[in-house]
């Protein structure tokens, strides 16, 4: 399948990174936010994260220009029905998550194929709540930066072949690397990493050891990029806490009972480099 | 014989239609923005003056499909029938391919695999080749290479001081680039000289975004200045050129860079935007300099400082030189840089006429003193005439010898 035009629906961190990955593959964007003024914000905070990029070196100022070229804003829903596939990252609520699908499959045409980029939700239950199931999958990009290369493909239960075969020609054309994974609770890749994490927080919660060494241990043990606990606090505390409490109800397993500490520091507002404090303190978004 | 001349790049492709009974090029120009929300297509025909046009052209099918439109439209051809030859541009050959060749399955093949030494410009020449073969699947086709130019040059040149086994293993060597360009100022200057190229000694400068010399001994190659890929060697545009290789590991820590990152610093940051914060281009950083702008000052002394070391080593390993080219934008377009270039090196018997030098701009040009020992010229660089001749002499298998006269 060819992609000249993708639609994506809602402008948040997910929603403007894939974004993103798309212009750079070439793909023309449609964005779709709830109203002007929200558009307007979104398309602030990417060009934000642009400037980011070219000041890592991982684009140029030409490139920003190109990019920025080929994203264009609609309020409306069913301006997405010019698109060649659409991807709905809205919040990570359920009920939201829900009524944009039901509202997607009545202003779409019926050959039109919906992703969602959920990490947490059930594939199955979207797709339900549309007549098109079997046009519904699951495309999660694990990270909000835009040059991560993973992208897993969620089947749910009545996700056809033809739709998985395109959602893998997409993830090819965005340039990125795709896994199969069968809709069960945290996929794989978070269900690997945040019991990782949360276990890092057991240690550092029961004194074995400092933060610092308990970050050491992976990176200078195990040659991890980053520590448990610095990508704990660069992926969110609340984030993380929200997917482990959610392994934890859908799985029921102690072994995803979520640390006590992480949840005092997520209620003290402590979220992490978002917020400059969560494990570690963070100024101007660098580790102190 | 009519020869569509093509150098296909990621978003954009250079073309040229070859008139070979005149040797000139009746129509050129360049598609640009291929893949992206409308494409631009700039077309320069003789005799009439530039036009644009603007079409949505999504693969590179389609932009050579254009091209062979506006080649009728501009009345070149009256039909993709006219058409002789195509001449591919590929950058990269490696050490398998020495010279031009006439493109069939293997030569694709073989091709494909050369992909990890030239990843940002062998699939895009890779595309243009299949595409081609789609549109015109009678017409012969042949690929010039980049690096086929420097088949002879010596391996004390190319080795690196790696371990050997990475040679024999990876391939690992200088490789060179610009072949195409310093092949027809070798032939150019020749002529110019009345000499046969086997009679004289060259240095080569190919000034463009690009920027690479060439020592030329008598037909062959000594050394020149690009590496195992295009980034080696001078300080350019947006190139960093030759550095320290102890700063890899230091600026990947420092700057917490992955690979990619760090290639685009050394890539698309560096040389003369880098250096002058501004501008890649000479134009905007010499008017800066001259308006006491330090960083394009700095940036224009460590650009000219790096050629006129380049053109003092070369003349060293040829042991003189019957002359030095100038080329490509920077050469033929900048007095100013081309006299720093050669400040200083007349004990090797470089000597500019400052006037004739100031006077030539945009043009071919005796630019040394009439008793200059080495010659000196400004010569505007002509890859698609290289490409032309080669395609030619490969489809009607003449002898390289012969290209001689037609320069």
């Amino acid at each position: 399948m060819d992609f000249s035009k993708v639609g994506v629906v809602g402008g948040g961190t997910m929603g403007r990174c894939i974004a993103i990955c798309l212009a750079r593959a070439g793909i023309k964007v449609v964005l779709c936010e709830k109203s002007e003024k929200q558009y307007q914000d979104s398309m602030s905070a990417l060009e934000e994260t642009l400037k980011d990029l070219i000041r890592h070196f991982s684009i140029t100022e030409e490139e920003k220009k190109i990019y920025l070229s080929i994203i264009e804003g609609t309020p409306e829903l069913s301006a997405l029905d010019d698109t060649d596939f659409i991807i709905e990252c809205v919040d990570e609520n359920l009920e939201l998550k829900k009524r944009v699908f039901r509202q997607l499959d009545e202003a779409l045409s019926p050959d039109k194929i919906i992703a969602t980029n959920t990490a947490t939700l059930s594939i199955t239950e979207l797709a339900a709540a549309t007549k098109r199931p079997q046009q519904v999958i699951g495309l999660h990009f694990i990270s909000s930066d835009p040059n991560s290369v993973l992208v897993e493909i969620v089947r749910g239960t009545q996700t056809s072949d033809a739709t998985t075969e395109a959602a893998r020609d997409l993830a090819r054309a965005m340039r990125k690397q795709a896994i199969d994974v069968f809709e069960y609770p945290g996929y794989v890749s978070s269900r690997l990493i945040i019991p990782y994490i949360n276990e890092a927080l057991y240690i550092l919660m029961e004194g074995v050891s400092s933060a610092e060494d308990i970050d050491k241990a992976m990176t200078l043990g195990n040659n991890f990029p980053i520590g448990p606990l610095e990508m704990a606090d660069r992926i969110g505390l609340d984030q993380v806490l929200g997917m482990m409490d959610a392994l934890f109800e859908e799985l029921g397993e102690l072994k995803y009972r979520p640390c006590p500490l992480l949840r005092k520091l997520v209620r003290a507002g402590h979220l992490g480099k978002k917020t400059g404090k969560g494990v570690f303190e963070y100024a101007n978004g660098e580790h102190k | 014989m009519r020869i569509l001349v093509l150098d296909c790049k990621e978003y954009a492709i250079r073309f040229s239609l070859a008139d070979m009974e005149t040797k000139t090029f009746p129509v050129c120009g360049k598609v640009e923005s291929i893949g992206m929300a409308g494409a631009t297509i700039h077309v320069r025909t003789q005799g009439k003056s530039e036009r644009q046009e603007q079409a949505s052209l999504l693969t590179h099918k389609a932009a050579i499909e254009k091209v062979i439109d506006v080649l009728i439209q501009e009345r070149a051809i009256s039909s993709k029938a006219d058409l002789d030859a195509v001449a591919h541009r590929v950058v990269h050959g490696g050490e398998s391919f020495q010279t031009s060749t006439r493109i069939n399955e293997k030569v694709i093949e073989q091709i494909r695999r050369l992909r990890p030494l030239a990843p940002l410009h062998n699939p895009a020449e890779l595309e243009g080749i299949l595409a081609t073969r789609q549109i015109l699947p009678d017409t012969p086709q042949v690929a010039n290479f980049d690096t086929a130019f420097y088949a002879t040059m010596p391996d004390h040149a190319f080795i690196y001081g790696l371990p050997f086994e990475l040679y024999k293993r990876l391939g690992v060597r200088r490789y060179g680039f610009h072949g195409l360009s310093h092949r027809y100022l070798m032939h150019r200057t020749a002529k110019l000289l009345e000499k046969n190229i086997t009679e004289i000694k060259i240095v080569s400068c190919h000034l463009g975004s690009g920027c690479s010399i060439t020592a030329i001994d008598r037909g062959t190659v000594k050394d020149t200045s690009m590496g195992f890929t295009p980034t080696e060697g001078l300080a350019m545009d947006s190139r960093c050129g030759d550095i320290d290789p102890g700063l890899i590991p230091f600026l990947k820590a420092k700057e917490r860079l992955t690979t990619a990152e760090l290639l685009n610093l050394f890539n698309k940051f560096s040389g003369l935007r880098g250096l002058s914060g501004t501008s890649g281009e000479m134009a905007v950083i010499l008017d800066k300099a001259e308006k006491g702008d330090e960083r394009c000052q700095i940036a224009l002394g460590v650009f000219s400082y790096r050629v006129k070391k380049y053109i003092a080593a070369y003349m060293g390993v040829l042991g003189g030189a019957d002359a030095l080219v100038f080329s490509a934008g920077i050469g033929v377009n900048a007095p100013i840089v081309r006299q720093r270039c050669v400040a200083g090196l007349e004990f090797l018997g470089v000597q500019l006429d400052p006037e004739k030098n100031q006077a030539a701009i945009g043009k071919e040009a005796l630019i040394s003193s009439d008793d200059s020992p080495v010659k000196v010229f400004a010569m505007p660089d002509n890859e698609e005439l290289t490409m032309a001749f080669r395609t030619r002499d490969v489809i009607q298998k003449r002898e390289e010898g012969i290209e001689e006269d037609e320069f």
